[in-house]
């Protein structure tokens, strides 16, 4: 569903940004950021990628540690590993001891195997013991 | 006088539910006067026990073009596909209604796959979304692959790689997008 704060203009159909406007959007994107590569490079060629078609792209190949650098303490690495005798309901309390909004759940060799939403965790226990607490509290007046 | 060596497994676990609670706490401030009512009354009770705790897993958004195109945006002849794998991928996004993760395989030094603006691109429509995306990004190291590198919501990677890499989003980028997007083309920062 689109964020009614987009402002795009939706098919009426289906509700949805037409795809031939996404296109041309990052059409237009891709413009900006590319240039044809001359005898001359760019001050700052370092942060220019050459391409197969002889053009430069205003871009940087990624790998962890740049993600690491750019994100900082908003990249989310808490993570916890699956052993083999264990499931995951089993390692419930491990996750809710992590810190941040996510844990990962990696195999043994630290491979990723899923991502738990551990605020969601915590909001869905609460909101069970509310209810478990509304219920009480309506049986004991009705009693 | 005979002192005991601590227990640290015992008090890590002794620890675990008193930090549920507080950030239960947090995350009900809100409505704190009546939980610290409830729990100053039933603070034995509240063991959880009789309670369901279900772990919260976040469903994988698999893409099929994501995996086959949008990583190889480097490839100058594909870039048509590429541009239309990411068109792709935010039709499925589009369809689709929750939260999720999309995992971003960046593989290794000597094979990456990922360049900063197809990733920004698609951090960049997937705020356009109402839906909680997040990215999950793996890489291959030690001869692992797929090894856990962190995870982020797809709003704060597009801030973090427009702010970190000012041409991404440049006045002319901002000047074309803003009739489109008004209403959050003011969360970019003009450079």
């Amino acid at each position: 569903m689109l964020n009614p704060a987009s402002g795009f203009q939706l098919d009426p159909a289906t509700g949805h940004i037409v795809s031939s406007r996404v296109t041309q959007l990052m059409a237009t994107f891709l413009g900006l950021i590319r240039v044809q590569q001359s005898a001359s490079p760019p001050v700052d060629a370092g942060e220019w990628t050459s391409l197969n078609n002889g053009q430069l792209e205003h871009a940087r190949w990624l790998d962890g540690a740049r993600i690491e650098r750019l994100l900082g303490r908003e990249l989310s690495t808490s993570s916890v590993v699956l052993m083999p005798n264990q499931n995951i309901d089993s390692i419930r309390e491990t996750v809710l001891a992590q810190q941040g909004h996510f844990v990962a759940i990696l195999e043994m060799d630290r491979s990723f195997r899923s991502l738990a939403d551990r605020i969601a965790t915590v909001e869905s226990l609460v909101n069970a013991f509310l209810k478990q607490k509304h219920a009480e509290n309506h049986s004991s007046a009705g009693a | 006088m005979n002192i005991q060596p601590v227990d640290i497994p015992s008090l890590l676990r002794a620890a675990v539910w008193p930090i549920i609670v507080l950030v239960a706490l947090v995350i009900f401030r809100r409505q704190l006067p009546d939980l610290v009512r409830i729990l100053s009354q039933r603070i034995n009770k509240f063991s959880f026990a009789g309670l369901s705790l279900e772990l919260a897993v976040v469903p994988e958004m698999q893409s099929t073009a994501l995996e086959t195109e949008v990583r190889q945006l480097n490839a100058a002849p594909q870039i048509q596909s590429g541009v239309s794998s990411i068109s792709g991928v935010f039709d499925e996004l589009q369809r689709g209604s929750g939260p999720g993760y999309i995992l971003i395989d960046l593989a290794s030094e000597s094979n990456p796959r990922w360049l900063t603006s197809p990733l920004y691109l698609l951090a960049f429509l997937i705020t356009l979304l109402d839906r909680r995306i997040y990215l999950v990004f793996l890489e291959t190291g030690r001869q692992i692959r797929k090894q856990f590198v962190g995870a982020a919501s797809a709003g704060i990677v597009r801030t973090a790689l427009a702010h970190r890499y000012a041409w991404l989003s440049n006045r002319q980028w901002l000047r074309h997008t803003q009739f489109m997007l008004a209403p959050i083309a003011g969360a970019l920062a003009v450079k």
